[in-house]
């Protein structure tokens, strides 16, 4: 860090900010049952944002531009980056914003109890906790991708700051087949911040399920209109378009019409409000800047706007950094009372929603069918197509709460009257 | 012009041979792949200016060592090489990388077929981004943004963007010493306006393997993404059922990419993944439709060598309705006992290579637009398309689209359904083909991930075609 200190210094550049990264991973790569890779990757590079102020016409701007070092670069070539970065950064004036007010703190080590084992252990004990698990007979493991990782982050800024932290997690893909009936798969990924190797167990034997009823699932919905169960790991997806409306990227370019006191949901409202609070994901965002819980929809009113630096100056709100990842609370209804007179989705080929028109759909992979007195049928192909901004008047969230890397909250919603494609 | 190699690789290369004589000692197999990769990326929107070389995607300088022990491969990647790096890496490899796991069955190969190939070659360009400069850049993406926003007072943002690539990338085996050094760009406009709290947006990408004189082939695109936008404002959700489609080469190619192409990547072959497998030389198209995936195109996934040193191909996946062959990465080919298609891909240095697309598409028919649009009794016209997914293992379909014209006794009847997914039944789709279109067209504006993950840049496209397909 000293020495690209110094060579911004020797490029005259005042104000800058770095980001050091270093990302040791171990990773295993499974077939069936046999290990058919290895891999190690120890890889270190830095992200130096170039600041450049000038006067336009009277009015004050700032322009920044980053680039990407490696400690493996001479000091000519970082030179010749950085005043290039600095010539760019001439040419991508925007309105002046000041920087947020400067952290310092020592190097935090991310509590996990991740930490409290060797870290060349960690893949070997999620992948025996996969083939534990993978018994069935019928339904069965078909690979497995086991990342691990620790990421090490230093960053510095000329303003003063300096922070740093260190993390681990787990993160990877399973797919597992069944070729009971018919020959199927069901692709799911992890990711955990803790050695939760019971719950990546319950994923697995809900996955190798799921397997199973596909192969015997052959009918696919009735076109028309249904209230659907949106569940699991499609809860994080689904409410990530709140969370693209209240960041300042889609607010200040009047993408979103979010502000504080709004109430996203309206008026006439017959189900659950929503209430989320915005979760740090690490210590310290890109920026530097400290992440700690905070209120973001209390009863469908928005408490708290994130973003970036400069779009927060500009919109006069506390610069607090961005927040992908959510908590809500639970629901009053439990999902087995929910599975009535409804499809419940549990496997979609993707699953997406849109942050511009609310918007969400998927191919369904497997469904279960429920009349209204709770009978079962299996149902593959066909799919979903609603909008939140219609979903939203009737959230009903459920009693059972999951914990995700980037979601805490009800395992599932059911939502009215949505658009199903199929025969 | 030809694309430079770059001094960091050509610098380097002694270390890198001196790394792999050092392997040879003590692996029957040792491969070397360094890359060293710079883009840049810009844009203007009312969110502001910006440029930014911050993307690991686009900026990149590492290596991936890949090694044959005891009957299996193993990789280390870095981005740390110098003398005393040569050691401390043979150190890791043999105690720590052999070690992981180091009690569990393993998959066995072959040592890799590795010919004696020696070469260095770069693609061509005729503007260099670099020397085009920074302020000729945003000035062109500042007048686009102007222009767009000027169209029409409900356009809220028009959103230019450029990014560009140049790659240097340098492979190492017993046998082989090839580099490669290309570039690619990437143009598009997004036009956005609100239909109450949603937002409508129009795209209109271009792509090209060159440089900065891709701003010679934006012309258009201000106006299409705004006129998207605008009429997508208008537009209503379809009624789901089976539609008569003719699908612009945009959403052709996110067929042939989505629904077929991911389903003849043979490492989903190896894993038993993939319906094609129990396919090939039967009928899983109409005779209409050949398919390929390789360099025979120029776009942004045109490269000489794959990331395992594997020459690039031109693979025919399916010919006349026929499916004939998959594409393959070295280490899959190795389990299938086929020959590698030169398709071993990696998102960047430090990730593994699994079997991707490159370009892939449909060759051209003898139809015309106009023929086909006039054949439509009561059917829709599918363009933009916005995403997909793969289903290799059940041919399912599920790609997105943005925008679909109705067509009533073969005229538009300005009408327009959004948004749109295609599901369905992969074989049933392409065998319903019956009118394809005289000239292709391809498009590299995105990337391609191997399910959620491992982005690797591809290009895909085809022409017109008209099939039978279900809607939601």
């Amino acid at each position: 860090m000293e020495r690209y200190i110094k060579l911004l210094k020797e490029c005259g550049v005042d104000v800058w900010f770095i980001k050091e990264r270093s990302v040791l991973s171990n990773e295993l790569f499974f077939i069936k049952k046999r290990l058919d890779m290895r891999r190690i990757n120890d890889s270190k590079d830095s992200v130096i944002t170039v600041y450049t102020d000038k006067d336009e016409n009277g009015t004050r701007m700032r322009g920044r531009t980053d680039i990407i070092v490696a400690e493996t670069m001479t000091d000519e070539e970082i030179k010749k980056l950085i005043k290039e970065a600095k010539y760019a950064a001439q040419f991508s004036l925007n309105p002046f914003y000041e920087l947020p007010a400067p952290e310092k703190s020592d190097c935090i080590v991310q509590e996990s109890t991740l930490n409290d084992v060797e870290f060349s252990k960690i893949a070997d004990m999620f992948a025996d906790a996969a083939y534990e698990v993978d018994n069935d007979g019928e339904s069965f493991i078909n690979s497995l991708e086991i990342f691990v990782e620790e990421h090490k982050v230093h960053m510095i800024g000329s303003k003063g700051t300096d922070v740093a932290y260190v993390k681990r997690l787990v993160n990877g893909e399973i797919i597992t087949q069944c070729k009971s009936l018919q020959d199927v798969e069901t692709y799911e990924q992890f990711a955990y911040d803790n050695l939760a190797t019971d719950d990546f167990k319950r994923l697995l034997k809900n996955t190798l399920k799921h397997t199973k009823d596909r192969s015997f699932a052959k009918d696919k919905p009735k076109t028309g209109v249904s209230d659907v169960i949106i569940s699991d790991a499609h809860m994080p997806e689904l409410m990530k378009f709140y969370f693209a409306r209240g960041d300042a990227s889609m607010i200040y370019p009047k993408y979103s019409n979010y502000e504080i006191g709004l109430n996203v949901q309206g008026d006439d409202v017959k189900g659950d409000r929503l209430n989320i609070l915005y979760e740090p994901e690490d210590p310290f965002n890109d920026e530097g800047i400290r992440m700690v819980e905070r209120t973001f929809l209390e009863d469908g009113v928005v408490k708290t706007i994130c973003g970036n630096q400069r779009l927060s100056y500009y919109l006069g709100i506390p610069q607090i950094g961005m927040y992908r990842k959510g908590k809500m609370p639970a629901g009053s209804v439990s999902l087995e009372d929910m599975k009535k007179d409804c499809i419940h989705v549990v496997n979609f080929s993707s699953f997406e929603t849109s942050a511009m028109d609310g918007s969400f759909r998927g191919e369904i992979r497997l469904a279960y069918g429920y009349d209204k007195d709770g009978n079962v049928s299996l149902i593959t192909g066909g799919s979903v197509n609603g909008s939140l901004l219609k979903s939203q008047k009737d959230f009903c969230f459920s009693k059972e709460i999951q914990n995700l890397d980037n979601y805490i909250g009800p395992v599932a919603v059911k939502l009215k009257d949505v658009a199903i494609g199929g025969e | 012009m030809k694309v430079q190699e770059s001094d960091y690789i050509k610098e380097n290369k002694p270390l890198f041979k001196k790394l792999l004589d050092s392997l040879l000692k003590e692996y029957e197999y040792a491969s070397i792949m360094a890359v060293d990769a710079f883009g840049k990326n810009y844009s203007v929107s009312r969110n502001g200016i910006n440029i930014s070389a911050d993307s690991r995607m686009n900026v990149q300088r590492g290596y991936t060592v890949k090694v044959y022990s005891g009957g299996c491969f193993a990789e280390y990647s870095g981005n740390a090489i110098d003398e005393d790096k040569i050691s401390e890496t043979l150190d890791i490899i043999k105690n720590d990388l052999l070690r992981l796991s180091a009690d569990r069955e393993k998959s066995q190969y072959n040592v890799p077929e590795d010919e004696p190939i020696v070469f260095n070659k770069s693609t061509d360009f005729e503007i260099d981004p670099a020397q085009m400069g920074d302020e000729a850049i945003i000035e062109k993406l500042k007048k686009m943004h102007a222009d767009g926003l000027a169209k029409d007072e409900r356009v809220i943002d028009c959103i230019t963007r450029y990014v560009y690539q140049k790659y240097s990338k340098l492979f190492l085996s017993p046998n082989r010493d090839m580099t490669q050094n290309v570039m690619w760009g990437v143009a598009a406009v997004i036009a956005l306006a609100p239909k109450g709290e949603e937002i409508k947006d129009g795209y209109r990408p271009v792509s090209i393997l060159g440089g900065a004189e891709i701003f010679d082939l934006v012309g258009n695109c201000v106006d299409g993404a705004v006129k998207e936008a605008l009429e997508l404002i208008d537009s209503e959700p379809l009624k789901p059922g089976t539609y008569e489609c003719v699908c612009s080469p945009e959403t052709t190619g996110m067929i042939v990419h989505e629904a077929f192409g991911h389903g003849v990547e043979m490492d989903m072959f190896v894993k038993d993944r993939a319906l094609a497998q129990k396919y090939m030389g039967e009928y899983v198209a109409s005779p209409l439709i050949t398919m390929h995936d390789g360099n025979a195109v120029d776009d942004t996934a045109t490269y000489f060598f794959d990331d395992e040193g594997t020459l690039a191909s031109d693979t025919v996946i399916i010919e006349k309705g026929i499916l004939k062959a998959g594409i393959s990465d070295l280490q899959s080919a190795g389990a299938l006992g086929t020959k590698p298609t030169g398709n071993g891909r990696r998102q960047d240095y430090t990730r593994k290579a699994y079997t991707r697309m490159t370009n892939t598409y449909f060759e051209a028919g003898t139809d015309k637009l106009e023929d086909m649009i006039a054949s439509v009794k009561d059917g829709l016209f599918l363009e933009s398309p916005s995403s997909g997914m793969e289903d290799p293992k059940n041919w399912g379909i599920q790609c997105m689209v943005n925008v679909a014209r109705e067509i009533k006794d073969g005229k538009f009847t300005g009408k327009i359904y959004s948004p749109i997914i295609l599901t369905g039944y992969v074989p049933d789709l392409l065998k319903s083909i019956t009118m394809v279109s005289d000239k292709i067209q391809t498009s590299g504006s995105g990337f391609c991930g191997k399910g959620h993950k491992e982005w690797v840049k591809v290009s895909d496209g085809g022409p017109y075609i008209k099939a039978t397909i279900n809607l939601g």
